[in-house]
């Protein structure tokens, strides 16, 4: 396996959260809605209906390309792709081909493991609408059109990625980065966000072909699917097939659908053979990828652009204006975060992930601030990060709750050290069953001994000084 | 006048194919035939030097054409008016024949 | 109160001076419709009463409609059995504003199916005849629309003009027919042909009746991108506004031309120079660009727009399609697929705008542009089966208009030896109807267009 390296490539989906479809003002919600309840003559493509683009996702595509640090093309336009499918009522899809909205993009994903961030080049980003539904039962394939239409936006990167930990990292950041435009919910498991990544494997150390790059610095016999037909790549020699894996639902699968897929590659080439290029699925339960069809015929898609919608034009101040309305993106948040609270590493993730967490935090950090009596309270940010992290319930994160927690003495101050000795004493001979199952390896009931203290003390100790002692005698 | 565009058999399946168009056997000459005269007519098109030009994809000099986000009734079909027309329908749901 | 040859605007006073009721016109034409269309058969449904409750301009007066407009509840075929039983879940906008208005829709009228086509020949519903003359076709593909106006089977009609499709059969059947501007009407709930070149417009006996209805069809519409803002004119008052115009003919237009129809032609422009109006020579591209320009565009947008007919949501299967759609399929498919598209379908567009530069700076020149938009008067049943892209060839002299998106209008300018109409088109600059009604109308009170209109429908009275 070290000989080769993993090339991988991602086209990721999210689906927008408008509050109408893409061409149309069907509900962009369509989950839960009964069968076919949900359309109109544009999104069932019903004969002489036309599509309208909707201004929001249209902007909303163009912020995500700009927190992905692409360039945002001044006129840009959609285009229709034609295929047969049942579930693709006009027969084609309008997307963009030649002149997606943002493009030579690129993003840094920091991996613990690694002492330099790793660039991730975001080849575009563009907008389509997303398809109906299939359901097979028995001799049937079933179709229902409520989602049909509803605003997608499409971004693939380069094959920049090397290992599935790296692609798991990158699609974690990406979800963050999505809510955080509050553009959608990018839940892998609803499917708001969809992922499909491109594997191949290449020889760490390739015989010298002597053959001259190309324009565009791709050697690969076919285009590198969702790479715009102008080229845009680093100039590199590209394995000769690519293996694209379908039916990933969450980060976790990601992960363990390129792992597999690493090995099975390898174990191919060994055999100095080639992988078939094709399209992959993936089943979980299995822990496998399984053929599902031939990706060898690329599908001619027939692109030509959408004579029903003028193209767009955006001036440098449009574009700008745009960029003026994206919040502090995750990696801002990071620098920021760990520069103005001195927090640990491990607690700063946990702000820039829960962004509605990293609210309460501040506003309760200057409310402490603004206080004489609380302000004089030592270690308060980090002790403010502890208790929202580590004693508070997710959903009873309130400056409220946290405040009074402080002033009850949660951080760290002068505790009754020999009440503190005499009421861990009690409640170890109160909890022999339990100490017993703690030795045979229950570790987490460490937790509920600390919390038998705390109840005891009613709060006049702290927690960590607690659980310190009891570990200590609990060995 | 420029060299017959001349569609072999092969291309006339090829096309009935990516068009999904059931044609019959006995048909395919003539298809070779018409489309090839077509073809053949529009050839004309290189008398003209449009390197300098730039493609007419749209009629109108229109440009940013769009409507505000925003949910409505007006246009939206009940699953009756949806499905009234379909010759097969399930539980609300248009059926085809099952695929894989 | 005999009704027979009264325009759609003299019917309006009648009915307001309460001299005729509206249910009385509506089975004046409805019989006629019913009885004719049987040798005629310019319909492909008719309605078996009136309907709408609105009261407006158009209050008491039928309409017939094409079959390519999405009519709520009413079957909408196409002409084509693949939509044999399709009956619309929602209407199109041209003909709510028309409801709006207060019509009553008489029926819907063969085509061409899918609107392929300059003969009607290509309906799967059977061809429909010239009144003129049995034996030969109306033109098309608007051709049962502009045969029920000629026979007076209905006062006015509405069609479709993607590449000639209400000119043309407006010629063959001596009547007027107006193709607005792209994007001056809007399309949608019209079955999409050629979605760069179709425009819906107005197919009359008279020119005031066709900027009336030009005037409510026209307008933005924010269910159609295409649509355009520019402001609707009071089309009939600067219609009547006589002014003198500087009109350009262009001798590229002469080519292949009929002598008959050269000959009334060039009476015509006497005529026009002698009311005053200055004639030029302008040059224009030959119309022979034009045609491989809207033959790999069209059939290219054709190939798209006809996908989604796939029998599952609605419609038969892509069996039912007849042999002229399966072809242009084939051709659109072809010039869009791998490896062609840019030696056909980015090449046509590009000489489009070598087509629409040519027209602009023509009109920076002269106000109008006049010529012959037939090569020859209507065929004889049977004839067009030779031509692998007939409509097309028949269409040549109406596809530059289509081209570049200027509005164009025929108007009979008399007839030919076989006692057929002779159609004229005057052209106009990008939203400019105006200007085309303002001449149209002065040779039409100077002419009364040498009682074609009337002598059209004198067989059937």
């Amino acid at each position: 396996m070290s000989k080769y390296t993993p090339v991988i490539g991602l086209e990721i989906h999210v689906e927008l959260k408008t509050k109408s479809k893409m061409f149309c003002q069907c509900d962009a919600d369509y989950f839960g809605k009964k069968p076919n309840t949900n359309t109109c003559p544009v999104c069932i493509g019903m004969p002489g209906a036309l599509p309208v683009p909707n201004r929001t996702a249209v902007e909303w595509a163009i912020k995500i390309g700009q927190a992905l640090n692409c360039v945002i093309n001044k006129q840009s336009k959609f285009d229709r792709k034609h295929y047969f499918y049942p579930d693709l009522p006009k027969a084609y899809q309008i997307s963009q081909y030649d002149e997606p909205f943002a493009e030579h993009g690129y993003y840094e994903i920091q991996n613990p493991k690694s002492n330099s961030p790793k660039k991730i080049g975001i080849t575009r980003v563009h907008l389509e609408e997303d398809t109906g539904k299939l359901t097979h039962t028995g001799n049937d394939t079933l179709v229902d059109f409520n989602r049909s239409s509803v605003p997608l936006v499409e971004i693939v990167t380069e094959p920049d990625f090397d290992s599935a930990e790296d692609v798991k990292l990158f699609l974690e950041e990406l979800h963050t980065i999505i809510r955080y435009l509050d553009v959608s919910d990018a839940n892998m498991e609803e499917g708001s966000m969809r992922m499909e990544p491109n594997i191949s494997l290449m020889l760490v150390h390739p015989p010298s072909f002597g053959r001259p790059l190309p324009e565009g610095g791709r050697t690969t016999g076919l285009p590198f699917e969702g790479s715009t037909p102008k080229g845009g790549g680093m100039l590199r020699n590209l394995p000769n097939y690519k293996v694209e894996v379908k039916n990933i639902n969450s980060f976790n699968f990601a992960k363990k659908a390129i792992d597999f897929e690493l090995i099975r590659q390898a174990e191919i080439l060994d055999k100095g053979e080639t992988p078939a290029q094709e399209t992959r699925g993936y089943d979980d339960k299995k822990g496998i990828t399984f053929s599902q069809r031939s990706k060898e015929e690329a599908h001619d898609y027939r692109y030509f652009p959408e004579p029903d919608i003028p193209p767009m034009i955006f001036t440098d101040e449009e574009i700008e204006n745009i960029r003026k309305t994206l919040p502090e993106l995750p990696s801002q948040k990071r620098e920021r975060f760990s520069k103005t609270y001195q927090l640990k590493a491990d607690d700063v993730s946990f702000f820039v992930q829960n962004i509605e967490a990293s609210r309460v935090y501040e506003d309760t950090i200057e409310y402490i601030h603004s206080d004489p009596e609380l302000s004089k309270i030592p270690n308060i940010t980090q002790g403010t990060a502890n208790i929202m992290i580590n004693k508070l319930p997710k959903n009873e994160l309130n400056r409220a709750q946290i405040i009074s927690m402080a002033k009850e003495g949660y951080i760290k101050k002068d505790t009754d050290l020999e009440l503190m000795e005499r009421v861990i004493s009690t409640v170890l001979s109160n909890n022999k069953p339990q100490i017993e199952q703690y030795k045979a390896g229950k570790i987490g009931l460490l937790g509920y001994f600390v919390g038998q203290v705390m109840k005891e003390m009613k709060g006049q100790a702290d927690p960590q000084e607690v659980h310190k002692i009891l570990l200590a005698k609990l060995q | 006048m420029p060299k017959t565009v001349d569609l072999s058999k092969e291309d006339v399946l090829h096309i009935a194919q990516l068009a999904n168009l059931p044609i019959s056997e006995d048909s395919i000459e003539k298809y070779q035939k018409d489309l090839s005269e077509t073809l053949q007519y529009v050839e004309n098109l290189n008398e003209l030097d449009v390197s300098k030009t730039e493609a007419s994809s749209h009629t109108t000099d229109l440009q940013n054409v769009f409507f505000e986000d925003g949910t409505k009734e007006t246009r939206k079909f009940t699953q009756e008016e949806a499905t009234q027309n379909a010759k097969n329908i399930k539980n609300g749901q248009f059926v085809v024949k099952r695929l894989m | 109160m005999d009704l027979f040859g009264k325009t759609i605007t003299e019917l309006q006073t009648l009915i307001k001076d309460k001299k005729v009721s509206p249910p009385e016109v509506w089975e004046y034409f409805a019989q006629r419709s019913k009885t004719m269309n049987q040798d005629i058969n310019s319909y492909v449904t008719l309605l078996e009463k009136p309907s709408n409750t609105n009261s407006g301009e158009l209050s008491g007066i039928p309409i017939a409609v094409k079959d390519n407009y999405c009519t709520e509840g009413v079957r909408t075929t196409a002409s084509s059995k693949v939509l044999d039983d399709f009956v619309p879940p929602y209407e199109s906008t041209v003909t709510a504003k028309l409801k709006t208005a207060g019509y009553e829709l008489l029926g819907k009228t063969n085509m061409d199916a899918w609107a392929h086509g300059a003969s009607t020949e290509t309906s799967d519903y059977g061809l429909t005849k010239n009144p003129w003359d049995l034996g030969r076709y109306p033109g098309g593909s608007s051709g049962g629309s502009a045969a029920a106006v000629a026979a007076y089977m209905a006062p006015g009609a509405i069609g479709t003009d993607t590449g000639g499709s209400i000119r043309h059969p407006s010629a063959w059947c001596g009547i007027v027919g107006l193709k607005p501007t792209y994007g001056r009407v809007s399309r949608y709930g019209v079955i999409a042909m050629g979605s760069s070149f179709d425009c819906p417009g107005p197919m009359t006996q008279s020119v005031e009746d066709n900027a009336m209805l030009l005037q409510i069809m026209a307008g933005k519409d924010p269910y159609d991108a295409t649509s355009s803002p520019v402001a609707v004119p009071d089309y009939r008052s600067e219609m009547k506004t006589k002014r003198k115009l500087k009109i350009g003919i262009a001798r590229e237009y002469m080519k292949g031309v009929e002598p008959d129809i050269q000959t009334a032609f060039e009476n015509m422009v006497d005529l026009i120079k002698k009311m005053g109006h200055d004639v030029v020579d302008v040059s224009l591209m030959s119309p022979d660009y034009s045609i491989s320009v809207y033959t790999i565009a069209q059939r290219a947008e054709v190939s798209s727009n006809l996908g989604r007919y796939d029998g599952i949501r609605y419609a038969n299967n892509r069996a039912y399609f007849g042999q002229e759609a399966k072809r242009r399929i084939m051709l659109g498919t072809y010039t869009l697929s791998h490896g062609y598209y840019d030696a056909f379908y980015k090449k046509a567009q590009k000489v489009r705008t070598l087509i629409k530069e040519n027209f602009k700076k023509t009109f920076s020149d002269v106000d109008l542009i006049i010529g012959p938009n037939t090569p020859v008067t209507a065929l004889k049943i049977g004839e067009f089966e030779k031509y692998p892209f007939f409509g097309e060839l028949m269409d040549q002299l109406n596809e530059p208009a289509s081209a570049a998106g200027i509005p164009a209008i025929s108007i009979p300018i008399g007839l030919d030896a076989k006692n057929l109409p002779i159609g004229m088109q005057i052209m106009g600059n990008y939203f400019d109807e105006s200007g085309i009604y303002n001449l149209a109308y002065q040779i039409e009170q100077e002419t009364n267009f040498f009682d074609v209109v009337k002598k059209g429908r004198e067989k059937y009275k």
